[in-house]
């Protein structure tokens, strides 16, 4: 598949352990009308997997369970691959997640 | 694509709205609630099998980041708008899915596709529709036709369990001795019940009279068979006492077709010949016929009955077969041939209870069966070449998308899907093509096979899956073969041009060679059926039957001898007297002995064989001359052949050769049998009067008789059909009562004793017709198909310096060389099935020469014309383009 600018940032932020839909976005300051789209993609091509979360442990938390996402073996080949084609990703990334809640 | 089905998998466990966590819960304020709602109305959206699972995904992420705004404080204004904002990026969501899946999903997609590459080769679709719609409407109509004739059970209950009780094998009646034994024969019937087979009444009172066909059944005869009337009730066993016995049940036709299927039938009285009737039920439309013939009223057999003889249907006790129960009989047969002996012997036979269609309609059937199948093959072959030319002309298609990552799955199922839907549309073009083909072949179809539908024919649920399974199986079939290749479609073949390998056009080549032999099987079963048909209409029936207009008229009972009689008379004085009326004469049915002695007048004697009927007709003097029937010695019949009654004969010249060989028979007397001495007067030729088919026909002579009853036939000087509306008018005028069976013109009747083999013919004439042309079709694609393959050789032999002379013997060769690969294996499957024409035939042998060299010259004309297009492609190949043309 085609890796866009923002496609390597979400591929980026699932590698930094972000696992759900409103987590990254506010981690990478993108809209969800962007980020949802591109994991969906990214499922489709089954470089993400998701999956559901315990509804005990969502019970416990006072909410209904999440979806979680992670990247898949290929995944995390296409993370590297990604890292090497736009370096600048994993630094801009910092800076983004601080003014995040503002970008949405 | 595993992802979501894993994640929908695990949702269920989740199961989200029954927590209380949905929008309407608690804290969830008006903002809250107003980003539920906008997703909830995207979620309608969101294609079907991911709806539940995404509305979960997106309530529970806006839930979360709710909770974490309102903790603790009041969410601030801001906060509200980008929940809002969120919210609102669900449909960029929603749109993404929809590109990954479709509206409807994945089927839809696949079936969008399919349908968008379908339309795309309107040509070829429309051919591949079109043959096998062809093919498949016409084996559902003859499948239906089948079906209704011969396949289907009995429409009784448990029919398997019916059986035929007679006294003689091969005979139907019981006398009354024998069937008050028989019936009491618990252990082996569970329900015995006799009945006299149809006789004509005539059904008057408030209605047009009509006739029908009236049944006599003992009370317990229908519930026997499980039959139960759809209005009214059954006989109950009181109305088998005389007296009591004037009820009677409609068919569903007489009800329709008299009453107007009128309701209120039930109680109402009308007359049956004299006698009056009160109606009491309505049989069920299912219930069209009995075993001996079609049912238009039935009436209860009074107790005793009037007839000396019955057949008799029996019911099996569960359980029992009919080997055993033969077996048991037999057992009590013996006992009482010892105990009670009969002169002529105790004697049961039990069969079970059969459809009774004769032979020759039988055969005819399997016969059409065995056509519809190779014309099937046919056409699925056809359908097949087609999609195989296309699956090789889009192997560049193919490997280009394999090439940019198309799975192969996704293309074997794209394939898969277009030939299934093309198959599914030539399915429903075919179901109508069927409904349409079961009218024509009802209307066409002699009486004969007519009268022995059971129900009525129609194409029902059973033909219909049928039908459907047939249609996947095809598409199962001509689908899987080029999905599998494209399937295959490497990416090294991406940029070169389409080319089939060898053996794949072997392969086609071999299918090729199989539809030319079957379609030549049918061109040869055609040929040698047309031959029969000329053979029978060329026969020279032994009278005129141009001009003649005959009339039937239906049994109506008077008050007495005198008044018939007179009925009689005033008819034949203003018949005859019609304008353009030339001559009057009324014939009796005919009779016939089988199994009969011939006697001379010096003592000798002759036994014809058992096949050779004597039939027998009586006539009035005017007969001869009214028909046209020569005499070739003697003479017809005079006033006072009349008054002595039965003295006179006059004989066909076989009978006559036969009792007296090389002599001549007029003045002769001989004697049948022990019955009185006749004279012979004159001789005829041959007289073919039931149609040039008509087996019993050979041995025959006419009775005189002043009084004949039977069928009246006028000579006419002008078009005897332009006479029938006087007739009827006449007869009207003369007796309001009295019902017309049939009129029609002497070449109608006569047509109609070759009815059934018109009706094979011009059934195996359209099947030849279409599986010429398709094979035509087949011929064409394949050769056009190898010559686009070859443009390039062409083309650099053109190039070279070859001439035409040098390319079309290849080109034509080829194709030529299938052609006649085809015949031969044709012929021999021809000459292999074709005995199982015999029976259709008449004066012609199944192995006639002309048949097959007819079918072969035709296929090998139609292959030629199939090659001229391709032809003229191959020699208009500009050696420049052809070059360049990869």
């Amino acid at each position: 598949m085609r890796i866009t600018y923002p496609t390597a940032i979400v591929l980026t932020a699932l590698g930094n352990g972000h696992r759900h839909g409103f987590d990254i976005i506010d981690v990478t300051g993108l809209r969800a009308g962007t980020v949802y789209p591109i994991l969906r993609r990214l499922e489709d091509e089954s470089l993400v997997r998701s999956s559901w979360e315990r509804v005990a442990r969502a019970r416990a938390a006072g909410r209904p369970p999440r979806r979680n996402y992670r990247l898949t073996a290929a995944g995390e080949a296409m993370l590297r691959e990604t890292q090497e084609r736009y370096p600048g990703v994993e630094r801009l990334f910092g800076a983004a997640a601080d003014e995040g809640m503002a970008a949405t | 694509m595993s992802g979501p089905v894993r994640g929908s998998g695990e949702m269920r466990g989740a199961g989200v709205g029954e927590q209380g966590f949905g929008p309407g819960s608690g804290r969830a304020g008006l903002t809250m609630r107003a980003a539920q709602f906008a997703v909830r109305v995207f979620a309608r959206r969101v294609p079907a099998h991911r709806r539940a699972e995404w509305e979960a995904e997106w309530s529970s992420e806006l839930m979360h980041a709710w909770s974490e705004v309102t903790d603790d404080v009041r969410p601030s204004l801001r906060a509200r708008a980008r929940l809002l904002m969120r919210a609102l990026g669900a449909l960029a969501d929603v749109r993404s899915l929809r590109r990954l899946h479709g509206n409807g999903g994945d089927g839809g997609r696949l079936l969008r596709d399919a349908t968008r590459s379908i339309r795309r080769r309107p040509g070829l679709s429309v051919s591949v529709v079109f043959t096998l719609a062809l093919g498949m409407g016409s084996a559902v109509a003859i499948f239906t036709v089948l079906d209704g004739l011969m396949l289907r059970p009995l429409p009784f209950r448990d029919a398997q369990q019916l059986v035929t009780v007679s006294g003689a094998s091969g005979g139907l009646l019981l006398d009354q001795e024998s069937m008050a034994v028989w019936r009491s024969q618990s252990g082996v019937f569970a329900q015995a019940h006799a009945y006299a087979p149809s006789r004509t009444g005539t059904l008057s009172g408030g209605i047009e009279p009509t006739e029908a066909a009236t049944w006599m059944v003992e009370p317990g005869f229908l519930s026997m068979l499980g039959i139960t009337p759809v209005l009214g009730r059954d006989f109950t066993a009181d109305e088998s006492t005389p007296g009591n016995d004037r009820v009677v049940l409609l068919s569903d036709e007489v009800w329709r077709a008299s009453f107007g299927r009128d309701r209120a039938v039930i109680g109402r009285v009308v007359q049956l010949d004299t006698l009056p009737y009160t109606i009491i039920g309505v049989l069920p439309a299912t219930m069209r016929r009995l075993p001996l013939g079609i049912v238009g009223l039935v009436v209860p057999m009074s107790d005793p009955s009037p007839y000396p003889q019955l057949p008799m249907v029996a019911r099996l006790r569960p359980g029992l077969t009919v080997e055993s129960a033969v077996a048991r009989l037999e057992a009590t047969r013996a006992v009482l041939q010892r105990e009670r002996p009969r002169p002529d012997e105790w004697q049961v036979h039990v069969i079970p209870l059969a459809r009774g269609l004769p032979g020759g309609a039988r055969n005819a059937l399997w016969v059409l069966g065995g056509a519809v199948f190779f014309l099937l093959l046919i056409a699925c072959t056809n359908a097949a070449g087609l999609l195989f030319v296309q699956g090789v002309a889009r192997q560049p298609e193919f490997a280009l998308r394999a090439a940019l990552g198309g799975s192969r799955g996704v293309l074997f199922r794209q394939v898969f899907a277009e030939s299934l839907l093309l198959a599914l549309l030539a399915g429903i073009a075919g179901i109508g093509l069927a409904w349409w083909g079961v009218r024509g072949l009802l209307a066409l179809a002699p009486s004969v096979l007519v009268r022995f539908n059971y129900t009525p024919i129609g194409i029902e649920t059973r033909v219909l899956v049928f039908a459907f399974a047939l249609t996947l199986l095809t598409g199962l079939i001509f689908g899987l073969a080029p999905a599998w290749r494209a399937s295959r479609g490497s990416a090294a073949r991406a940029g070169r041009g389409a080319t089939a390998s060898r053996s794949q056009v072997r392969l086609r080549s071999a299918v090729q060679v199989l539809q030319l032999a079957m379609a030549v099987m049918l061109l040869a079963g055609a040929g040698l059926l047309g031959r029969s048909f000329l053979n029978l209409t060329s026969v020279d029936p032994g009278y005129e039957p141009e001009r003649l207009l005959h009339i039937e008229l239906a049994r109506r009972v008077r008050a007495d001898t005198a008044a018939t009689t007179a009925f009689h008379a005033s008819l034949e004085e203003r018949l005859s007297t019609l304008p353009g009326v030339t001559g009057y004469t009324r014939s009796s049915g005919q009779g016939f002995y089988v199994g009969y002695t011939l006697e001379r007048e010096d003592g000798t004697t002759l036994t014809p064989a058992s096949s050779e009927y004597l039939v027998m007709a009586t006539v009035d003097t005017a007969y001869f001359r009214v028909m046209g029937i020569p005499m070739l010695e003697g003479r017809p019949f005079n006033a006072s052949d009349v008054r002595t009654a039965s003295e006179a004969v006059v004989m066909g010249h076989e009978l006559a050769a036969a009792l007296w060989p090389g002599a001549s028979a007029v003045g002769r007397r001989f004697r049948v049998n022990d019955h009185p001495w006749v004279t012979v007067v004159g001789m005829t030729g041959s007289v073919k009067l039931d149609g040039p088919h008509d087996p019993l026909g050979r041995l025959f002579m006419f009775y005189p008789s002043a009084r004949v009853r039977g069928t009246i036939t006028l000579r006419t000087n002008g078009n005897p059909a332009a006479l029938a509306a006087a007739v009827r008018r006449t007869v009207r005028d003369l007796d309001p009562a009295q019902p017309i069976r049939t009129i029609e013109t002497g070449n109608a009747a006569l047509g109609e004793t070759i009815a059934q083999p018109r009706f094979l013919l011009v059934i195996m004439l359209v099947f030849a017709a279409v599986a010429l042309l398709l094979a035509g079709i087949g011929v064409y694609s394949l050769i056009a198909f190898t010559i686009s393959q070859r443009t390039r050789e062409l083309g650099v032999r053109m190039a070279l310096g070859a001439r035409w002379q040098n390319v079309i013997p290849d080109v034509v060769g080829s194709g030529m060389a299938m052609s006649i690969a085809g015949s031969l294996l044709g012929l021999f499957g021809a000459l292999i099935v074709s005995r199982y024409l015999r029976s259709q035939l008449f004066g012609l042998s199944p192995l006639d020469p002309a048949a097959y060299l007819l079918a072969i010259g035709l296929l090998l004309a139609a292959s030629l014309v199939a090659l001229l297009g391709p032809l003229r492609r191959a020699l208009g190949v500009d050696p420049v383009k052809a070059l360049r043309a990869d």
